[in-house]
């Protein structure tokens, strides 16, 4: 049972972060446990000792009733783990600590997809995204359908694609399909040959089989991240290794109004608690 | 509902006439199938034409089992004002008119005396949209109709409806509507929403409506997507979005978009639209 930690608050993205999760939980074996942080204006915070513990209990019943109020209203099916943990202070402070302190195969959140690529890569620049010890699942979209999209291309670790997927998959109903990507200055996206793609294809296909993965179809294709990030939205939502600063990939992830998954492995953890 | 079928004997109006009698068969709506005729009209010719376009309409929207009917014998009435009417009752009702005239103004004044929801127009292939004859014809119905309008632009099939979406109080028929142009052309749905420079501004109901939408359509197992765009790429975004697939602008009272699309922009955006385009009201 994969355990994720899931950011929620009261607007559009939560509600779609929280109707997905519940979705999702119905396609893999999920327990979501969720988090939400009350970010105290700064005048707010005086105080201390009784009158702290007062202003402090009165922000966490707000985080409650908050974070009931959203719950009421989306009306979601799935069994989450224990009670919704609120806390005060700074938002990726609090969520890094939680993830710290206890273990959670991925963090998700809700992030609304626009049509600025440059607002994804801000989010990926964060020191959450930076620091975080485990996978990201930003959800962009309410996203139904039964096949996970492995994206591929330069930088991609598919080491961590399929173990961090493998940690998620126990009993799962979905299939997987690989999609390799490369440049091309053209608005149509062009479906290529498999020998156009290079070794990243078959070393990945090799992981899926050893670790017992599915892997229904492949795609070899080329265009403008644009065009990329358009094709993958009939996925359930995309997996590659938390991608290098500007990279290519990087570009399709920001593009493609898809969920994306986010796979940290030894390395990018490492660089996370480095940074 | 009611629809109103604007037509003329060209080509482009046939083509329309498919996807009238396809959106018809889906909503079960009451129908008038409008023949614009000139001045000197040739009688015979055009209520021949008439009859054999709502012949073909019949048939598309499932013969005798569908709502429409149509009897062998079709006999116009002549009207105070020189239209001929025709009005056959089946399990919906379906009336053929022939006005002269006016084109755009006899379009216009027959959806305001039938109250119609929707008015349906076909224009010319390529990057004009026009009627054989009438300048700025579609142009001129998209800007100025009261109702919801859907010009078809004889293109390939929409394979994405794209909705831009900026006011809450967006009505049912508006939403029946998109949801038949996504059931008639198996088309995903994608709804564009607004940002300021500083980010996505949370207007609550807006967001509602927004994420109301795309659970209704996901539960139906269609492909609905929330993307935001910047309120001053608007223009571009629209004109680029009609290569993707169908536009659908909600232009009500309340709309950002009532406010951008300046009539001239409107009328710009019908000509050089690569797909059909619905302007919803």
């Amino acid at each position: 049972m994969a355990r994720a930690l899931l950011y929620l608050d009261e607007n559009l993205a939560s509600s779609i972060a929280l109707r997905y999760i519940d979705y999702l939980s119905t396609m893999i074996q999920l327990t979501p446990f969720i988090i939400h942080v009350v970010v105290p204006e700064e005048k707010e915070q005086a105080g201390t000792g009784w009158v702290r513990r007062t202003w402090e209990s009165g922000m966490i019943e707000s985080g409650k009733a908050t974070i009931s109020r959203l719950l009421k209203t989306e009306k979601v099916k799935c069994a989450f783990g224990g009670t919704p943990k609120i806390k005060i202070g700074n938002k990726d402070d609090e969520i890094l600590e939680e993830l710290r302190i206890t273990s959670y195969d991925f963090f998700a959140e809700g992030h609304l997809p626009t049509s600025r690529s440059q607002d994804f890569h801000d989010l990926l620049d964060s020191e959450l995204y930076i620091k975080a010890p485990c996978s990201i699942m930003c959800i962009k979209n309410l996203s139904v359908s039964k096949t996970v999209g492995i994206l591929l291309g330069n930088g991609v670790e598919p080491e961590t694609v399929v173990s961090e997927l493998k940690k998620i998959w126990d009993n799962s109903v979905m299939d997987i399909d690989l999609i390799y990507y490369t440049f091309k200055d053209s608005d149509n996206l062009e479906f290529l040959e498999r020998s156009h793609a290079s070794n990243l294809l078959n070393e990945t296909e090799e992981l899926l089989k050893k670790g017992e993965l599915p892997c229904s179809n492949i795609h070899v294709i080329a265009g403008t991240p644009e065009a990329a990030g358009d094709f993958l939205i009939n996925y359930a939502f995309i997996a590659s290794s938390f991608p290098p600063k500007k990279s290519l990939v990087a570009e399709v992830l920001a593009y493609t109004p898809n969920s994306v998954f986010l796979c940290k492995g030894k390395k990018s953890r490492k660089k996370g608690t480095e940074a | 509902m009611r629809i109103l079928g604007a037509l003329d004997s060209n080509i482009y109006s046939y083509r329309a006439l498919e996807d009238l009698a396809n959106l018809c068969a889906n909503t079960w709506a009451d129908v008038t199938l409008l023949m614009l005729a000139e001045e000197k009209p040739k009688q015979i010719k055009n209520e021949d034409v008439l009859i054999s376009l709502a012949q073909k309409f019949v048939e598309k929207t499932g013969g005798d089992q569908g709502p429409y009917h149509l009897p062998d014998n079709v006999n116009f009435r002549l009207q105070s004002d020189g239209s001929k009417t025709f009005v056959s009752p089946g399990k919906k009702e379906l009336i053929l008119r022939i006005r002269t005239g006016d084109y755009a103004k006899e379009i216009l004044e027959e959806a305001r005396e039938i109250d119609s929801d929707l008015i349906v127009l076909g224009c010319s292939k390529g990057m004009e949209c026009e009627w054989e004859g009438i300048l700025g014809l579609p142009k001129q119905i998209a800007r100025d109709a009261t109702c919801s309008v859907l010009v078809i632009k004889d293109t390939t099939r929409p394979s994405q409806i794209i909705s831009f979406l900026d006011q809450s109080n967006v009505s049912q028929e508006s939403l029946e509507l998109i949801n038949q142009m996504v059931t008639i052309h198996h088309a995903g749905l994608k709804i564009v929403g607004l940002m300021g420079e500083k980010g996505i501004v949370e207007k609550e109901d807006v967001q509602r409506k927004m994420l109301d939408i795309i659970s209704y359509y996901n539960e139906k197992g269609i492909h609905a997507w929330i993307t935001f765009i910047e309120k001053s790429s608007i223009e571009d975004y629209v004109a680029n979005a009609t290569h993707e697939g169908m536009v659908a602008l909600w232009i009500g009272k309340k709309s950002f978009f009532s406010r951008i699309f300046s009539r001239d922009l409107l009328g710009k955006l019908i000509e050089y639209a690569r797909s059909s385009i619905l302007i919803l009201r």
